[in-house]
């Protein structure tokens, strides 16, 4: 179903009839098919859908940036004029001067052996006659309208030496350094922080107005799209299912998949009747510190520290479901791997029902590899690419000699089943399943074991927002039929507040909050709390214009 | 950086004592050096002579010791044939091998580089096949075998070129072939599939975006990021040239350390072995750090050491 939507204008840009096909196992095929939308001028269209829907294949085709092997058909034209089919010299000529585009990761999108200079003055210097000195000005000039703290000293600075939102702020004062009429961003800000990401739509939002761009964004995230679009394209399998502005997208949709979508960010929260035991905490840690050297630059120079994790205090009681948020680099994984007993502190104690946390040489430090077990953000690296499901999940079982061998088999059918994954999956290797139903294997691998303590690091952050939902809702179970303790590491802030019984705020390796997860999203006291709760994306549109909070 | 060139140089010292250490002892183990010079039937006295003269008659620790004290002094030991010091035997030979050899090296960079690009631009074209059969015929052949050829067809069939010795640039024709072709398959083997990987960067699509011609992409983005990788790779086939040279040298009767090496082995000349062992081990040493150096110098992301990127 496409439905086409015409302004009182002509459009600036007009996809009619796209059909993109890929090379596969299976032959070609259709990854994007028969996909047909405008573009006002001056409006911003959000493209959405999950992994594989064709949204990123049908951004690169205006550009004719695929790889080779792809192959496009149909009609892109840009203020009438025809863009399919033009040789790579005349495309130079409209790519970055009358289209640009940003991509989700910024870091790697830019030259890593370059300075910012080199790269933003030839991006400027491409389209216009302009001599060496003005274009450095224009550089420091772009670098300041994308809101970049000392401009001059980031000219001379290589990508690695970028944070990933500064990265993201270079481009696209790169792709703005000719004033494009249609920026496409593809997926901009997934891979940022929760309050970078609502610096860099603030950013793009502003520059919108200003430049009087038209946008064209891709995005999985619902949130995004109820921060930035005027209409909104629901693809789902390289299909259109559904285009309309983006009102009605959010009140009134019509097509199942964006009913699911959107049903998949309401935060619904898992009411659980499980009494957390508050006297005898399973796990009691005190004053955790954690410091790791840093690379010295100079033969003799004093080895600096970074301190990771700096006086930590955490109480993990039975049964209780606890939540670590924090951003990249906060420290929170590292005391994740603390806890399990995977790292080492500097200082402070870790209790295990009242005893000490053995040492790697102590026969019990093997014991509590049973009991302790942790799931990863990557369920893809996460598995062995070699060994099939069943094998994978029963491994666990014979490095403990649990149990007899037939019985094992048993058992690691048992935790799949209950992971929901039935007797199909046995014998496939990993490259066979989704991303959610390697994320399923890893927890039944997890499960196995029937683990009293169990570390989930960003369970979720690595699928589709749908499948996200499914596996919450799956550990939510999974908790309250094992009565495991959990720990889950995120900086999805929805995630733990849909999950969790309490949360912790780290911050630059110390918890600055802590609380009863209503409690704390209701009235969150420490200003980095706040911070952190104002960036997350508005679930609606009507939302907007609700004053941010200002970085701590 | 001077960290970097400190710690290089330091292991180097170490790599150069070790391998010494070995050697010397493996000559002493490995036959007796006064028969290969005095023959089988030298009257004992003339061997007592010799023995007492070059210190054999000592244990092995004690030999050692005085050849090392000696080399800290600067004294390498002298050949046992002509009396002349070692170093000087070998230095003398040290230009001839290091022309021969960095001539083979620059023919190598410059066909495999060239030819690797052009085989990952083009790929699985004609041209990617043509260049990658050559890659690997080039590295699999040994080189006496390909030298052997090269003198049959071009010295004895046409005659166009000297089959040995030197003096003009046509005796530098047949060697440089012969020593240079297995570098440069590796080396274009290695080009192909570090610029196949580069093309598929973010960055590439990046300056695409930006609205770059092809051939701009390819030089100014392309190729200084697929470099780094082949760099690495430049410092082992750099070592390569002068100890492939041992060979070459014997084919073409070339007069440089490869051969002196060849004969001092087999005249069991200790000094010359083990003089030559420390000036190739110093060679490789220093085209391992210069690679180290330009290394830093093209990736700006090992200039700021191990990674200082977050965690």
């Amino acid at each position: 179903m496409n439905t086409l939507e015409r302004g009182a204008s002509a459009p600036l840009l007009r996809v009619s009839g796209l059909t993109v096909t890929v090379p596969s196992p299976k032959g070609r095929i259709a990854a994007v098919d028969n996909v047909s939308f405008d573009i006002a001028r001056g409006e911003t269209l959000c493209l959405v859908g999950e992994t594989a829907s064709g949204k990123s294949l049908t951004a690169l085709s205006i550009l004719d940036l695929h790889s080779p092997g792809v192959t496009t058909t149909g009609d892109v034209t840009l203020d009438g004029r025809p863009l399919l089919g033009l040789s790579d010299w005349e495309f130079a000529a409209i790519r970055g001067r009358d289209i640009s585009m940003i991509f989700q990761e910024a870091v790697p999108a830019l030259n890593p052996v370059q300075t910012v200079e080199v790269q933003l003055v030839e991006a400027i210097c491409i389209h216009r006659k302009i001599s060496a000195h003005a274009a450095r000005a224009e550089a420091l000039n772009l670098l300041n309208s994308v809101g970049i703290r000392e401009p001059e000293r980031r000219l001379l600075a290589y990508p690695h030496q970028l944070s990933g939102g500064m990265a993201q702020r270079v481009m696209i004062a790169m792709a703005l350094s000719s004033q494009p009429s249609l920026l496409i961003a593809d997926e901009p800000t997934t891979a940022l922080d929760v309050t970078v990401q609502a610096q860099i739509l603030d950013l793009l939002r502003d520059l919108r107005t200003r430049h009087d761009i038209t946008l064209l964004m891709i995005s999985h995230d619902m949130g995004v799209v109820a921060e930035m679009a005027d209409r909104v394209a629901v693809m789902h399998r390289g299909q259109i299912v559904e285009i309309g502005p983006v009102e009605q997208i959010f009140d009134a949709p019509e097509h199942p998949y964006t009913q699911r979508l959107l049903a998949a960010r309401r935060q619904v929260r898992w009411t659980r009747e499980t009494v957390v035991a508050r006297t005898n905490p399973l796990i009691e840690a005190r004053g955790l510190v954690r410091r790791y050297p840093n690379p010295r630059r100079r033969l003799f120079e004093a080895r600096s520290e970074m301190v990771a994790v700096d006086g930590v205090d955490i109480n993990i009681g039975h049964n209780e479901i606890v939540g670590l948020i924090g951003e990249s680099g906060s420290g929170k994984s590292t005391i994740g791997r603390l806890l399990l007993g995977l790292d080492v502190p500097d200082a402070g104690t870790i209790k295990i029902d009242g005893q000490d946390m053995p040492g790697g040489g102590d026969p019990r430090w093997r014991a509590l590899r049973q009991d302790f077990q942790v799931i990863f953000q990557d369920p893809h690296s996460a598995l062995d690419p070699r060994t099939r499901v069943l094998e994978q999940v029963k491994e666990p079982l014979d490095i403990f000699d649990v149990g007899a061998n037939s019985d094992r088999r048993q058992c690691a059918a048992d935790a799949l089943e209950q992971v929901g994954l039935d007797g199909s999956v046995h014998q496939r290797f990993p490259s066979a399943l989704s991303g959610g139903q390697k994320q399923r294997v890893v927890i039944a691998r997890a499960l196995v074991l029937v683990p009293r303590f169990l570390v989930c690091d960003e369970p979720v952050s690595a699928l589709d927002v749908s499948v996200g939902a499914q596996i919450v809702a799956l550990l939510a179970r999974v908790q309250r039929e094992n009565d495991m303790s959990l720990l889950i590491v995120s900086h999805d802030l929805s995630l733990v507040r849909t999950l969790v019984d309490r949360v912790m705020v780290v911050h630059a390796g110390k918890i600055v909050e802590e609380g009863e997860t209503d409690a704390v999203f209701a009235a969150p006291r420490h200003p980095y709390t706040r911070l952190l709760i104002s960036s997350a994306p508005i679930t609606h549109p009507r939302e907007r214009g609700v004053a941010r909070l200002e970085a701590v | 950086m001077s960290r970097l060139i400190a710690l290089r140089v330091l292991r180097g010292v170490l790599t150069v004592w070790g391998l010494l250490t070995l050697v010397f002892i493996v000559l002493r183990l490995s036959g007796d050096p006064l028969e290969a010079l005095l023959g089988d039937d030298a009257p004992p006295e003339i061997i007592d002579y010799y023995t007492t003269l070059y210190g054999f008659d000592q244990p092995i620790w004690r030999q050692y010791i005085n050849y090392f004290g000696g080399l800290l002094q600067g004294d390498w030991g002298q050949s046992f044939r002509d009396g002349r010091d070692a170093l000087e035997v070998v230095l003398e030979r040290v230009p001839a091998t290091l022309q021969l050899g960095f001539a083979a090296f620059l023919f190598s960079l410059a066909l495999g580089i060239p030819l690797g690009i052009l085989a990952a631009l083009y790929r699985n074209t004609l041209i990617d096949r043509f260049a990658m059969s050559f890659a690997v015929l080039g590295f699999a052949l040994p080189n006496f075998f390909i030298g052997i050829v090269l003198i049959l067809i071009f010295s004895m069939s046409f005659r166009w070129l000297p089959s040995s010795g030197t003096g003009t640039w046509a005796h530098f024709v047949l060697p440089v072939i012969t020593l240079g072709t297995a570098g440069a398959g590796s080396i274009a083997r290695f080009a192909r599939s570090s610029m196949l990987e580069v093309m598929n960067r973010p960055y590439m699509r990046t300056a695409q975006s930006k609205g770059l011609t092809r051939p701009r992409r390819i030089l100014w983005h392309a190729v200084p990021n697929a470099s780094i990788p082949i760099v690495t790779l430049l410092g082992f086939r750099l070592g390569d040239m002068i100890a492939g040279s041992v060979v070459v040298e014997a084919v073409f009767a070339w007069p440089g350390v490869g051969r002196l090496l060849v004969n001092a082995v087999t005249a069991r000349e200790l000094a010359i072995v083990q003089a030559i062992i420390v000036i190739v081990t110093i060679t490789m040493v220093t085209a391992n750090l210069l690679v180290d150096l330009v290394y830093a110098w093209l990736d700006p992301r090992q200039r700021d050491g191990a990674d200082d990127r977050k965690r």
